[in-house]
């Protein structure tokens, strides 16, 4: 069966200001520095433009002409000051034909969950039906065409920009993205912004908002507050390098996170050293203090050293030591 | 409360409760909504589909458990308490009653038999409130009266509401008692959105007392807040000047837990509720629960203000807790779940001999195993 085709009319020109440019999705994916413009840019500024930009009326809905490809040499044109610039016009098309070129345009872009769910938003704001875009967008995209899903991409696109170039940038899975959007994005931001001062993983985002959120419910704090207390503040302003200040700005968030288990940690860590600091004998228990068990455990290199580790365990002071851990038990 | 659809599956309408409901659509399926919000508002009022007596979900070995047996005749509620684990539970939300109370009750009969000896605690407040909806009290009604000549079963009607009329003026036989979930009000106010006021629940736990139904109490969860010893020690002066330790027949106590999962669904359902910040720690259950030595202050405290207010006799239990728990806040904990078991019938059968005619037979009980 022949396929039907845009009705394509002669090449025109056509002046610039005339031209919609709501389908333009490359802006987003250059805000994510996804496309790297510079060489195209340099191009046109040499030899202008040679290929006309591919314009359509869509299902003949009133107004401008749609720009359909060329939104890059319509940017430099309009910078430009350029009067006209040549235009291909395809005359009407259906919304599908156009997905399928927008699809064919910028899929080779939208490898990751965040330039997927922009590309989804992008499709649902400029009025592409729910179920086309689940027919014809998911599928091409790789997705399955779900409606729960396409809802959960959409709830990705509403992460702020940094956020989503963040994810972007480490290839988050849509789960971590989703994790993402239920943080108050104020205090995303502000840990985003962190990114030159402490070495930022998907994990540690998530654990640094999951526990500063909690912090500022229940001290009743904002994000701004909380990053002018002293003590933040003297971690930020010290000269170190930057996985030591990682390293101390979690210590930090997660002893203010859980000021009690952290100060009975500290008790319980201060008898380990008074009883078994030169002991062969190592000795744990359940950080979380909820199982009532003590592990006490010992390596061997040489049979001469078995005699140090029955001495050990036999000792008062051992058993003096477990005595104590186990009466926070 | 009105609800915004009610659906009578053509199987039970000629069933009491389809026909107190008047005129409703008749259909063998009901809305099935997703939202956990939307279903509240919608009633089905359906046949009994499938099994319905099992024990307590939230049995786990490694915690220990009351062993309680639940019928899932009521699936979601009309109250929004914040911590509430339906809103991360229910696939189809509508509040669904099932009205077959006669099937209901032969397979209670038939699982039971086989376990004569055994006292049977059975609850109906697995995945809803047992009184919460006035008009479906009716179908709780129907229980009461089919519960007073099961021996050896109770009926457990658990509830935060405060309607309890229907129940008044019936023979129940000492075989069902009524229990109340209760926090202080200012817990109440802010995280069991449209539940009865404490005041209301008292008043009706008084109503109930006085018609010879055994009360039974659940201190679960504890919420801490500052301010927190105070208003569960008024809590408890207020219960029992409701009502007399004597009718009380047993007391849980237990505190706020939740999954991961459900941290995000409170957190993004109740912007405003501040339980999920407190500092907790999760549990070989996959539970969020406050740090261990804070719940043992909390429990403590709360068994002393019980003991001062003259209740040293109520059964008191503690509601998926660890042994060593147990061991710091009662000085002893039961050997087994089976155990709990025999120690809650034997309670119930010296203090309330019409409930639990049969002496329990400790063997029986600690030969018990549990899956």
């Amino acid at each position: 069966m022949e396929r039907p085709s845009p009705p394509f009319e002669k090449t025109s020109v056509i002046a610039p200001k005339r031209l919609d440019q709501t389908l333009d999705f490359s802006r987003v994916l250059e805000e994510l520095s996804v496309w790297d413009t510079s060489l195209l840019f340099q191009s046109l500024e040499e030899n202008s433009i040679l290929t006309p930009i591919l314009v359509a009326k869509i299902n003949h809905i009133e107004g401008a002409l749609m720009v359909i490809d060329g939104f890059k040499r319509l940017k430099w044109a309009l910078k430009k000051g350029l009067t006209e610039v040549p235009v291909l016009k395809a005359g009407d098309m259906t919304r599908r034909q156009v997905l399928l070129l927008l699809l064919s345009r910028y899929s080779g872009h939208l490898k990751t969950c965040a330039t997927k769910a922009l590309f989804l938003n992008h499709l649902s704001e400029a009025g592409f039906p729910k179920n086309l875009l689940m027919d014809l967008a998911m599928r091409g995209l790789g997705l399955q065409p779900f409606g729960g899903l396409l809802e959960k991409y959409l709830r990705v696109s509403t992460l702020p920009k940094e956020v989503l170039r963040f994810c972007h940038e480490k290839d988050l899975s849509l789960k971590r993205c989703l994790n993402l959007t239920h943080q108050p994005k104020l205090l995303l931001e502000k840990i985003i912004r962190l990114k030159n001062k402490i070495s930022i993983s998907a994990s540690l985002l998530l654990e640094l908002t999951d526990n500063i959120s909690d912090i500022l419910k229940r001290d009743k704090i904002t994000a701004d507050e909380f990053f002018e207390k002293e003590e933040i503040k003297h971690i930020f302003s010290r000269e170190m390098d930057m996985n030591q200040r990682t390293r101390l700005f979690r210590q930090m968030v997660k002893e203010m996170r859980y000021p009690v288990l952290t100060r009975l940690q500290g008790e319980l860590h201060d008898i380990q050293k008074d009883y078994f600091k030169n002991s062969p004998l190592l000795v744990k228990w359940d950080e979380t203090l909820e199982n009532k068990k003590v592990t006490i455990s010992a390596s061997v290199s040489d049979l001469s050293e078995l005699s140090d580790i029955v001495d050990a365990i036999s000792s008062a002071k051992t058993k003096e030591g477990i005595k104590k851990i186990l009466s926070y038990f | 409360m009105r609800f915004r659809s009610v659906t009578i599956h053509p199987e039970v309408k000629n069933t009491k409760i389809a026909r107190r409901l008047g005129q409703s659509d008749i259909s063998s399926q009901g809305p099935r909504l997703s939202d956990y919000r939307q279903g509240k508002r919608h009633l089905f009022v359906a046949p009994k589909r499938g099994e319905l007596f099992h024990i307590c979900a939230s049995l786990d070995p490694r915690y220990i458990c009351c062993s309680t047996h639940v019928i899932s005749q009521i699936s979601n509620c009309p109250f929004e308490c914040t911590y509430c684990f339906l809103q991360n539970y229910l696939t189809d939300t509508t509040l669904t009653v099932v009205a077959d109370t006669k099937a209901i009750i032969r397979e209670i009969r038939e699982k039971t038999s086989v376990q004569p000896w055994r006292l049977f605690r059975i609850g109906t407040w697995e995945l809803g409130d047992s009184l919460a909806v006035p008009p479906l009290n009716h179908v709780a009604v129907e229980l009461v009266e089919e519960f007073k000549d099961l021996r050896n079963c109770i009926l457990k009607l658990r509830t935060k509401g405060g309607f309890v009329e229907p129940l008044l003026d019936i023979d129940h036989g000492g075989r069902t008692v009524v229990s109340w979930t209760l926090n202080p009000p200012q817990v109440i106010a802010k995280e069991e959105i449209g539940t009865a006021s404490l005041d209301n629940r008292l008043r009706a736990m008084e109503l109930v007392s006085k018609s010879g139904y055994p009360v039974g109490l659940h201190f679960d969860p504890m919420i801490l807040f500052p301010g927190w010893q105070r208003a569960y020690e008024e809590l408890v002066r207020s219960v029992f000047s409701a009502i007399d330790p004597e009718n009380c027949i047993w007391i849980s106590i237990g505190s706020l837990r939740f999954n991961p999962e459900m941290k995000k669904k409170i957190e993004n359902n109740y912007p405003s509720s501040r339980i999920t910040a407190q500092e907790m720690v999760l549990g070989n259950d996959n539970k969020f629960r406050y740090l261990r030595p804070v719940r043992e202050e909390m429990y403590s405290f709360l068994l002393k203000c019980l003991k001062d207010a003259g209740a040293e006799k109520c059964f008191t239990y503690l509601c998926m807790e660890r042994w060593n728990v147990w061991e710091n806040v009662f000085g002893w904990c039961p050997s087994s779940i089976g155990h709990l078991d025999y120690l809650m019938a034997d309670s119930v059968q010296r203090r309330f001999p019409k409930t639990a005619p049969t002496e329990p037979q400790k063997e029986m009980y600690m030969a018990l195993t549990y899956e």
